[in-house]
């Protein structure tokens, strides 16, 4: 896995242009609503992986739910990949840049004149020039074929929960392994009690998380038990799943107490270094901010937090970064940081 | 939703009692203000710091005591103002007090007093011991009486809190003995309702206030 250290971006969707230097091994993103947390951390992803640039836009599409349906025509296919751009209106022109600087990055243009048949065509050009050049007529059979390859990143959204079966499955590939131990460990620190875990396949046919607790003989239903310690293993999981990789989270935790989340960034921390795995997390919450730095002052983990800050008056979007130290003093005095 | 959000980082409760009453004495209010009491020197520098780079403020002041170097303490303000991004900031504080824009309309306007007078060396209590009217008797024998005490060794307080000692024996011979400072600016004598301090040496620091913080 190779560290995202920086970012630079050219017309997608908000942002004209915006470069973000200093990247962290777990990077939390503020700014108000609006600002375009959500649309960085799809940049973020972008970049990540230069190699299945079409997966991820069908990826991002489906976590917005825009996903074209298997009878969309062209003409919608058009539309749909329009909204990746600055200005939606004139994609004539435009071209979308992701790259880590100016130089290392790649290129993502709609053309109208294909050399080949003057349809419209999704062409993607990248750093050592090479161009490719996907006919949008051909995009309906290439979005139907897309399954979830073997990648190890993971984009969790509270919008969007993952199935049940995708979470057996990375448990299928932990369990009994020493990294079994890592989510017990998790657990445990939720709820002392939980001493297993299993998937079993429940009446419908869909895997279910069970648990075993120290005081009781029969097992539990690991839904029945609560969000925090739900989240915790959707988390951890995924987590695992993400082993050398990256994984993005949008608008972390949402709505738990700060102590769980304070728990949540203590699992996060630990397995982003243990795993090498490079975090980007989003939130507009208090309770985030404040339980992240709880954490993150007694840490030795290279953390960094960037807000995205709007200038109206130069029309323009800018990273600001802030220290651990920094989050701290405005905590305790009680400044809007946010 | 575009109101100008106005903040005033204060060193002590003392000091946002005092301002307030200021204010309040000349009839003055602003919108979406606010005093901050950070309760203490280096977190209201901090606080300073961050308040800047939160970009959620669009005038910050901070009102400091120069205490005992001045220059220093200029210094360490400067500093971080261009830590900040700022440019063309003096080297040397102005007497009526510094504000400083952002030519870029970028980072906030933000404006410095260092108690006193921006010239001195001291703090708050030295700024209301100016407000104390001349040839007050009282005053004179309470600055005798804390040397006196200075001279003999017995001053629980160091040297440093001169200006406080001073101030405050003299607040404890008012008509209501132990006033506290910032209530001791809207005071006004019994008889000839008179307000015991005079405002007048204020106005530098209100003329201040007033270009910051007025629309």
């Amino acid at each position: 896995m190779k560290t995202i250290n920086s970012l630079y971006i050219k017309n997608y969707k908000l942002f004209k242009e915006l470069r973000i230097d200093n990247l962290a091994q777990v990077n939390l993103i503020i700014g108000k609503n609006n600002v375009g947390k959500t649309s960085l951390l799809e940049a973020m992803m972008l970049l990540s992986d230069n190699q299945n640039i079409v997966h991820n836009l069908f990826n991002i599409l489906c976590l917005r739910k825009l996903s074209p349906n298997a009878n969309s025509s062209t003409q919608q296919y058009l539309e749909i990949l329009r909204t990746f751009f600055h200005n939606q209106t004139n994609t004539c022109n435009e071209t979308i840049f992701i790259g880590a600087n100016e130089q290392q990055g790649y290129s993502i243009s709609l053309s109208h004149n294909n050399t080949i048949s003057r349809q419209s065509t999704l062409v993607i050009k990248q750093a050592d020039n090479t161009v490719e050049e996907i006919l949008l007529s051909d995009f309906q059979q290439i979005f139907n074929g897309i399954t979830n390859h073997e990648t190890h990143q993971a984009f969790v959204s509270t919008r969007n929960e993952e199935p049940e079966d995708f979470l057996s499955q990375i448990w299928g590939k932990v369990a009994l392994s020493e990294k079994e131990q890592y989510l017990i460990d998790g657990l445990k620190i939720i709820d002392d009690n939980i001493e297993k875990l299993v998937f079993i396949d429940d009446t419908a046919h869909t895997k279910k998380a069970i648990v075993k607790l120290r005081d009781t003989k029969q097992p539990v239903l690991l839904n029945t038990m609560g969000d925090g310690i739900n989240l915790m293993l959707r988390t951890l999981l995924t987590l695992v799943h993400c082993e050398n990789g990256y994984l993005f989270i949008d608008e972390f935790a949402t709505g738990l107490h700060w102590s769980v989340q304070a728990t949540l960034w203590k699992m996060i921390f630990q397995l982003s270094l243990k795993l090498n795995i490079q975090i980007f997390v989003t939130t507009h919450s208090l309770d985030t901010l404040y339980a992240f730095q709880e954490i993150a002052k007694h840490d030795d983990t290279n953390v960094a937090v960037i807000k995205l800050q709007k200038f109206p008056k130069k029309n323009k979007i800018k990273a600001i970064h802030f220290k651990t130290e920094d989050i701290m003093i405005a905590v305790e005095q009680n400044i809007e940081v946010r | 939703m575009a109101h100008i959000q106005k903040l005033l980082i204060v060193e002590g409760i003392d000091d946002k009692y005092v301002i307030s009453r200021l204010l309040q004495r000349r009839k003055i209010t602003y919108q979406h203000f606010e005093i901050h009491d950070a309760n203490g020197v280096k977190p209201s520098l901090n606080t300073f710091s961050i308040a800047i780079k939160s970009g959620n403020y669009d005038v910050i002041g901070i009102v400091v005591d120069a205490d005992t170097d001045l220059l220093e303490r200029w210094q360490d303000l400067r500093n971080r103002l261009i830590k900040e991004g700022y440019q063309h900031i003096p080297q040397n504080p102005n007497i009526k007090g510094n504000i400083i824009t952002d030519p870029e309309e970028e980072l906030p306007t933000v404006g410095i007093w260092l108690m006193p007078n921006n010239q001195n060396t001291g703090m708050l209590e030295d700024f209301i011991r100016f407000l104390v009217p001349e040839g007050d008797e009282l005053l004179s024998i309470a600055k005798n009486k804390v040397n006196d005490i200075i001279k003999a060794g017995q001053n629980r307080f160091t040297q440093s809190h001169k200006s406080k000692a001073i101030i405050h024996t003299w607040l404890a011979w008012q008509e209501r003995p132990g006033t506290q400072l910032g209530k001791a600016i809207t005071y006004r004598f019994i008889k000839s309702q008179q307000y015991i301090l005079d405002d007048g040496k204020a106005s530098d620091f209100i003329n201040w206030l007033q270009t910051l913080f007025k629309e």
